[in-house]
């Protein structure tokens, strides 16, 4: 299952950014949390996380630096630079996350049904400390740009 | 032919790429009305006619399965065509847009082609074909 969801995750997350933001980008999944926190940590990030129920339940967390989701709205709301206002930045995000989750459960399994909520912004550092994440299975995929890396988590259980 | 439509959607930047997609179609005499969720849809469609609808299906308060089945309850909304653009990807879940009375799906992520094929199913040919000469709009086609 893990190799699976691994799979789905990195073709959903390259076909996503690449069809509806125009962005190239190379994926790797890291196992090791040293290869997280450059991704993950530090100022001037945005987070958003997607809860999910079904054959798996659990949730998807993507982390974008600020300047890379700059350029992802204007190109996503075909907008200039001065016109994006934190508002259009945290909706882009939360809908890069959202056609993220549901494009990788069509890949996973096209016949099961997933439930996905609403996506919400939250802040990594305290997420990462909040309980239960540790007893979860977690996938980590690395994504690399020509101005930063992305990163996007999948913690879940059967 | 211009043709006025209702983007259902709780994502303003979504909302926005649709509208964007749309023009870049070809539908360029096309006039836009946006809606958070099923509910504002519902007040919007009651006050003027409109071509089609667009609608998300996971919203708050109600989502597009529901918004379809609230316009199939009603004499004159049930005649207006209703587009679902959604992340759902399962095949039961595609399968009950239609029973409920969607007259299509795409799939998120989407590209101009797709939303352009359903499109042209549902309303025909648009008058200016291929890509829109206004520089913000410009797809590949």
């Amino acid at each position: 299952m893990k190799e699976s969801l691994k799979t789905a995750m990195t073709t959903s997350i390259s076909e996503v950014l690449e069809t509806m933001f125009f962005m190239t980008i190379e994926t790797s999944a890291v196992s090791e949390s040293a290869g997280m926190a450059d991704c993950t940590t530090g100022e001037n990030r945005f987070t958003s996380k997607i809860d999910f129920s079904g054959p798996l339940s659990g949730c998807f967390v993507l982390t974008v630096p600020k300047k890379i989701l700059l350029g992802m709205t204007e190109m996503f709301m075909g907008m200039e630079a001065e016109e994006v206002m934190e508002t259009h930045l945290s909706g882009t995000i939360s809908e890069a996350i959202n056609m993220i989750a549901g494009n990788t459960f069509s890949k996973l399994d096209d016949q099961a049904v997933f439930h996905l909520e609403i996506p919400e912004l939250i802040d990594m550092d305290a997420f990462v400390k909040e309980a239960g994440h540790s007893e979860k299975d977690n996938i980590f995929i690395r994504v690399e740009t020509p101005s930063g890396c992305l990163g996007l988590q999948a913690f879940y259980s059967l | 032919m211009s043709y006025k439509m209702l983007i259902v959607d709780d994502s303003l930047p979504m909302r926005a790429i649709i509208i964007r997609t749309i023009k870049a179609s070809g539908f360029t005499d096309t006039q836009f009305l946006e809606a958070g969720n099923g509910n504002e849809a519902l007040q919007m469609l009651g006050d003027e006619w409109l071509d089609l609808v667009i609608t998300d299906y996971n919203m708050p308060d109600m989502n597009g399965i529901a918004l379809i089945q609230e316009m199939k309850k009603d004499e004159i909304l049930k005649a207006i065509p209703v587009l679902v653009v959604t992340t759902e990807g399962s095949r039961q879940k595609m399968e009950e847009f239609i029973q409920e009375g969607a007259a299509g799906y795409v799939k998120k992520p989407f590209t101009p082609e797709d939303i352009r094929f359903e499109l042209t199913k549902i309303l025909g040919e648009p008058e200016n074909e291929g890509i829109s000469e206004n520089g913000d709009d410009d797809f590949d086609f």
